[in-house]
């Protein structure tokens, strides 16, 4: 090792690893900085997607909850909430209008905020608790059809209530509201005194957890264990599929970036160890005329190499974390929204991948450089730099099929764990149509691979949306649910605007038929009813729901 | 010395054939040659009468078609090429046409790279020393590229003989150098000869240098023509 340093500071001094330690750290540094801003974007879009949510787990039943399960969840030391829905008629003075009426625990909701005014056009803020008791919120439609203002009063079944405030965003509900009946919040300790809720009524109970995610995940198989008939568990993912597709896409497209920046640098050390190769090769032969054995050579340019990578990949990382902090800064308008602190994890990663390509697209032609034999010191053709020049084509070609055999491996990981399911790709036609799918194929291998050289640590669950597309456009069974809703995406303020990225605000539209051609890379989903508030008049006799539910 | 008597370097029966094309080609063939300690030789021959190849084979750089090498004792092609490559460090030196040193190290490190491969902890000092001889003792710190013909072979010259050699090969060291340099290495050469006891064997076509070996082996056409 020491003459290994030695080789390096030698070969350093003279200029003969600067190209290739410049690749290196160039690639680290773009894979470290893209890595660690998609990282940083990744946990703010779902941190922001849980706001979307109101939690980070919901259990939604269609009769009252078992008193077992929220007491189940304060034992697991989560936060919890609840809410009950139902719709019921406001009344006014002369004036009454359907509500969709939410009565919520004073904690609602544990991710994000209900944001309110107070006053029509009056500038809103973050709602700091729910309702007081005896006090609602209203949604402006409200305000408009009752005619009543903030401070008047208004009869909910047996009980009247103060109008506190105008509701102006309810993250959770993540549409607008034309068709569906305005929102009215009260507190849900209010409930029974308004004898709106008996049994037999159409009425939906939530619970809501939050807290720490390993501790969410075991209430989650907890809970499903114990859903009665009528009664489900809620994630993100099954919540808002849309946000998981988005934030697959983002995440997708950073990864491309850091892909393409890799790529290159691969080339770009393959050429530049090519032509340390064919600058040293005089000078192993003489090493063996000196007495050097292969595995001596081997020894030393490999630990020359290995500490030049180790090198290159510590400086490609801290430029790679700073520059993360430029690229932050100059999207940073564009996300509105703060991103989280950076994690170490990024760092790592650049860090191995640097590791993984040096070596990959380096250690090959090494290799050949210690098989040079001494016979050159005194006939230069011999072990001459053809095929030297083979080698390393050959083993920037094995290294690349490497990475993706590694790419497969870990999307056939994935597969196995149900997250993915790539359909069949159909190759007809001519073989230039065979070429270019050959190519598109290989291109979005290595749009995986880069996928999965930031799955290396698992991160979050895979992507609904993912699993649409793949299956070749087939609606989820669950997305025939009910009416057309509505999914005039409102976004929250606060969100990550890339949680609505146009190629997926597409297909939100429900009143396209919801049908696309096979193979089509639209991603497919209806956001799914949760809140029969939100539907019309008649809708689906209770029961339908349960029927499709849980596949 | 007991050493003068002894023969180091032994070789029997060497032949050497490359296939070119359909046909064979003979380079060398029944080479017979021994070579007594602290001898000075020198093979001299036409162009393409097999002298580099047989200096090649006689240093175990090369593998002959048929026949055997000793040096010092040890059956070189008994060996392994790893197994010679050792050999080579611990009692072999060489010198080259073109010089042969490492672009990217200083005059220093080029005489301290055999020691640092011996894994001597002295390579330094003794580097410093044996280049102070050869007359480059201000040159140290500078690359060959800066370095002239003949100063870069007394380069090599010093880097051949830091280890303390037994034997020096070497392939028309003067080859590369005007009269005035080439007679300045070969001083070196037959001084460094004389302190060190080391063996010669060279290839030559200066006769200017042949003459001063104790003996001349001359190849023609890939045999030994005179004793
Ligand atoms: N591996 C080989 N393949 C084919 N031909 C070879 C090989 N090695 C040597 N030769 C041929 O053998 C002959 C002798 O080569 P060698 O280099 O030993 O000659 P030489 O006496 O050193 O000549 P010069 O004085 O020009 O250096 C040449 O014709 C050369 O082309
Ligand atoms: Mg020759």
């Amino acid at each position: 090792m020491k003459q290994s340093l030695q080789m390096l500071l030698r070969d350093w001094r003279a200029g003969e690893l600067r190209v290739l330690a410049m690749a290196l750290v160039v690639a680290v540094a773009s894979i470290t900085s893209v890595a660690f801003f998609a990282d940083r974007v990744g946990r703010a879009l779902v941190r922001d997607a849980h706001q979307l949510l109101g939690a980070d787990l919901v259990l939604v039943s269609d009769h009252a909850w078992q008193p077992g399960i929220a007491q189940e969840i304060a034992n697991r030391g989560l936060n919890s909430a609840r809410a009950t829905t139902f719709i019921s008629m406001a009344i006014a003075g002369e004036n009454s209008v359907l509500a969709g009426v939410k009565a919520v625990s004073g904690n609602y909701p544990l991710r994000g905020r209900l944001r309110i005014a107070p006053a029509v056009n009056a500038p809103d803020g973050p709602a700091l608790a729910g309702p007081r008791p005896g006090t609602v919120w209203i949604e402006e439609r409200l305000v408009t059809a009752l005619s009543a203002p903030v401070g008047s009063r208004i009869k909910l079944g047996a009980s009247s209530f103060e109008i506190a405030a105008i509701l102006t965003l309810e993250p959770e509900r993540g549409a607008n509201f034309f068709n569906i009946a305005p929102r009215l919040f009260m507190n849900v300790d209010d409930v029974a005194a308004t004898g709106l809720v008996q049994t037999g009524s159409r009425v939906w109970h939530y619970l809501y957890a939050a807290g720490a995610p390993e501790k969410i995940v075991a209430l989650e198989a907890w809970a499903k264990g114990r859903m009665a008939r009528g009664q489900r568990v809620e994630n993100l993912e099954s919540g808002r599929p849309e946000v998981r597709g988005a934030i697959e896409r983002a995440q997708r497209f950073l990864g491309l970036t850091a892909l393409l920046a890799a790529i290159l640098a691969g080339v770009a050390i393959a050429l530049g160890t090519r032509r340390f190769v064919e600058r040293h090769l005089d000078g192993c032969a003489v090493m063996r005329c000196f007495g050097a054995t292969q595995n001596r050579l081997l020894l030393l340019f490999g630990g020359e190499f290995v500490l030049l990578g180790l090198a290159g990949c510590a400086l490609g990382t801290v430029i790679g974390f700073v520059a993360q902090f430029f690229i932050a800064e100059i999207l940073g308008g564009l996300l509105r929204a703060d991103l989280p602190a950076v994690s170490m994890l990024p760092a790592l990663q650049g860090f191995l991948v640097g590791l993984v390509l040096l070596l990959g697209f380096a250690l090959p032609p090494l290799v050949q450089l210690k098989n040079v034999p001494a016979v050159r010191v005194i006939r230069r053709e011999s072990g001459a730099t053809s095929g030297s020049a083979f080698a390393v084509y050959a083993a920037g070609l094995v290294s690349l099929s490497g990475l993706l055999i590694w790419h497969g491996r870990c999307r056939a990981g994935r597969d196995r764990g149900g997250r993915f399911r790539r359909g069949g790709r159909v190759v007809r036609g001519d073989s230039l149509v065979g070429f270019a799918l050959f190519l598109r194929e290989f291109l979005f291998k290595k749009d995986r691979k880069e996928k999965s050289l930031f799955a290396l640590w698992p991160r979050q669950p895979a992507p609904a949306c993912a699993r649409q597309r793949d299956s070749g456009g087939e609606p989820r069974s669950r997305a025939h649910r009910g009416p057309a809703p509505d999914v005039h995406a409102q976004r929250p303020r606060g969100c990550l605007a890339a949680q609505f990225p146009a190629g997926c605000a597409q297909p939100l539209s429900a009143r396209r038929p919801a049908r696309p051609a096979r193979g089509s890379e639209v991603l497919l989903y209806q956001p799914r009813h949760r809140d029969p508030g939100a539907q019309p008049h008649g809708a689906r006799p209770p029961g339908f729901r349960e029927q499709q539910e849980d596949r | 010395m007991d050493n003068s008597k002894k023969t180091i370097l032994s070789a029997r029966g060497i032949g050497k054939t490359v296939k070119s094309g359909s046909s064979d080609l003979v380079i060398l063939r029944e080479i017979d040659l021994s070579v007594t300690a602290g001898d000075a030789v020198a093979v001299v021959g036409a162009s393409g009468s097999g002298k580099s190849t047989l200096l090649a084979i006689l240093a175990g750089l090369d593998t002959p078609s048929i026949g055997s090498v000793e040096v010092d004792g040890a059956d070189l092609f008994g060996l392994d090429e790893d197994q010679r490559a050792e050999l080579r460090g611990k009692s072999v030196g060489f010198v080259f046409q073109s010089f042969q040193l490492l672009p990217s190290l200083s005059a220093l490190e080029n005489v301290m790279l055999p020691l640092e491969l011996a894994g001597r902890a002295d390579a330094e000092a003794m580097s410093r020393e044996i280049l102070a001889r050869v007359g480059l003792g201000e040159r140290l710190s500078h690359y060959p590229k800066h370095l002239s013909g003949g100063e870069q072979q007394r380069v090599a010259l010093a880097r051949a003989f830091s280890v303390r050699p037994k034997l020096l090969f070497a392939d028309e060291p003067t080859g590369s150098l005007d009269a005035a340099a080439g007679s300045g290495v070969i001083d070196l050469i037959f001084e460094l000869n004389r302190s060190y006891g080391t063996t010669l064997v060279m290839v030559t076509h200066d006769e200017n240098l042949a003459q001063r070996c104790g003996r001349i082996v001359r190849l023609v056409a890939g045999q030994i023509a005179g004793k």
